[in-house]
């Protein structure tokens, strides 16, 4: 029988834009290890961590095995530090195989660091060419917001959304980040800014997008018993999955997330969820653009597709409403890289603990659940459900 | 602290060589005689084609042609280029704002990415009116075309 894991640390640094950034890669790490000892507090410190995940993406931080040249996860003692790579879901990916370890009985306390991708490259788009099919696909010089493109003006022409509908949702991440102290961008950008900001991709406008931010969060994990000694509100992993999509970017026909469907009725029956919406106290999807939003309401089951707006408008995802999605603004106002697949946990884990200010905390959530999309071309998806006793 | 820092900067500059393969080369060379190959894999067929099954991994069999026509599934329109975006192996690359479609060529099981152009607008504001999806769109060749992917210029709307 596989143990019963929690989370029960959640580490962060402060955020902030990479032309900003003066601190170095393992002194930021390090800044954020040490937050999620403090959080956890009752004495532990980094000779009790028995592993490290190390999340990150090939050729964002300019070195071989970034992992390996940065002193701070307790090698000196002999500590192992395992990598996973899956592009923008590495850190879903690695709490996944971080719980799997300590489910199995291995170790029973292991840290999962979300690395802060993107303060060492002068110009993404040149990492992100490196990673399409090099014939057929690279010399259109696509990345991440071109997909983007595809998916919402696909979802537009489906399903007749408006510019405002878009808008909409984008300010809903906006209105909350503003009290998120762990958000990058905090300017809290109403309907009306977000409409007058300018399309950069059709149909996705300026104030629709994620900034490149930089900053880090981790996660320590820990089987039952050393969760039950350490923490008084452990965040229990319920069910947690990953599920990979083609490489070749034209199978994809752009119209929903069908994969991350198939990914939620796995997981949901691993949880035993059947009714998401009724379930589901709280919620963490991948925003790097504010209308994905809707295509994941679809692809969770939290509405019928196309019926997104409607939730929205109603308010059955802000606060206060049925199921609160977001509420941290999501990787739209905070992108710090691999670090931000790792925040989309660690939000919801917050939530569930009742560790965020008071402005957007969900009161009395005990069920969550956190998504993340990425991967070269979105290849990837990773999805977990949280509980609290 | 100060908040003062330096900055170490480099650059990577490697060379690598990667083989294609003959299934590919094959595509490549019917370009240059503006002929859009494709080929059959089981009960799915590929346009462009590809090498083997990706489900069975059955070598794909017999060897298709079209004359590139197919159909729009999705489309975005780029008002602004990503900065010191590199691409190698063209000289004539779109000024923004331009037009990146999802093509379906004569029915693939697989899309092909490529450009639009050549709507009966200048005002890019109202391209995305001029385009939907299922939009019937065929080739247009270059004049000079050395078996690459943009010996096709761009697609434009057939009617």
């Amino acid at each position: 029988m596989p143990r019963k894991v929690a989370v029960i640390g959640v580490g962060n640094t402060t955020y902030t834009s990479v032309r900003k950034e003066n601190r170095e890669r393992s002194e930021i790490a390090s800044a954020c290890i040490q937050s999620a000892l403090d959080f956890v507090g009752r004495g532990l410190s980094l000779a009790d961590i028995e592993a490290v995940y190390y999340a990150t993406v090939d050729g964002f931080e300019g070195v071989q095995r970034p992992e390996r040249s940065m002193d701070c996860f307790g090698q000196s003692a002999g500590t192992p530090v395992f990598t996973v790579n899956t592009g923008g879901t590495a850190g879903g990916s690695a709490i996944k195989d971080a719980y799997h370890i300590v489910a199995a009985g291995l170790y029973d306390i292991v840290l999962v660091y979300g690395c802060c991708t993107l303060i060492a490259t002068v110009d993404a788009q040149q990492i992100l060419n490196t990673a399409t099919p090099p014939l057929i696909e690279k010399p259109f010089g696509i990345g991440a917001i071109h997909l983007g493109g595809y998916y919402l003006n696909r979802y537009q022409n489906e399903y007749g959304t408006t510019a405002e509908d878009f808008a909409l949702v984008a300010a809903k991440s906006h209105k909350h980040a503003v009290h998120n102290r762990y958000a990058h961008n905090r300017r809290g950008y109403t309907v009306e800014q977000i409409l007058e900001s300018p399309v950069i991709c059709h149909p996705i406008r300026l104030h629709e997008i994620c900034p490149v931010s930089s900053g880090s969060c981790c996660l320590i994990l820990a089987s039952e018993e050393k969760a039950r000694e350490l923490s008084d509100t452990p965040v229990w992993i319920k069910a947690m999955g990953c599920i990979s999509d083609t490489y070749m970017v034209g199978y994809r026909d752009f119209l929903g997330f069908p994969m991350l469907q198939k990914l939620a009725q796995k997981v949901y029956q691993e949880a035993g969820i059947t009714k998401p919406l009724e379930e589901i106290d709280y919620a963490e999807v991948f925003n790097p653009f504010a209308g994905f939003e809707y295509l994941q309401y679809d692809a969770l089951g939290f509405c019928e597709a196309g019926k997104g707006p409607k939730l929205v408008r109603e308010g059955v995802t802000d606060l206060g409403g049925k199921l609160p999605v977001n509420l941290s603004g999501g990787t739209l106002c905070t992108n710090s890289g691999i670090a931000a697949s790792v925040t989309r946990h660690a939000e919801t884990c917050l939530q569930l603990m009742g560790r965020v200010e008071d402005q957007r905390q969900v009161k009395n959530a005990r069920v969550g659940l956190s998504h993340s999309w990425g991967g070269p071309m979105g290849q990837f998806n990773t999805l977990a459900i949280f509980e609290r006793d | 602290m100060t908040g003062k820092t330096i900055k170490k900067e480099w650059t990577l500059d490697l060379d690598f060589s990667n083989p294609m393969g003959e299934t590919y080369t094959r595509f490549m060379e019917g370009l240059k005689e503006k002929t859009f190959l494709g080929n059959r894999c089981g009960e799915r067929t590929f346009f462009p084609p590809r090498p083997f099954c990706d489900r069975t991994l059955e070598a794909a069999g017999e060897w298709l042609q079209s004359d590139g026509t197919g159909k729009v599934e999705a489309f975005t329109v780029i008002h602004e280029k990503s900065k010191g975006v590199a691409y190698p192996d063209t000289e004539d690359f779109p000024e923004v704002p331009y037009v990146l479609g999802v093509i379906r060529i004569n029915g693939s099981d697989q899309c092909l990415i490529h450009f639009l152009a050549g709507f009966d607008s200048d005002d890019p504001k109202a391209w995305p009116e001029k385009i939907h999806v299922g939009l019937e769109v065929r080739p247009v060749w270059s004049e000079k075309r050395g078996g690459h992917i943009l010996d096709i210029q761009y697609f434009e709307p057939c009617e």
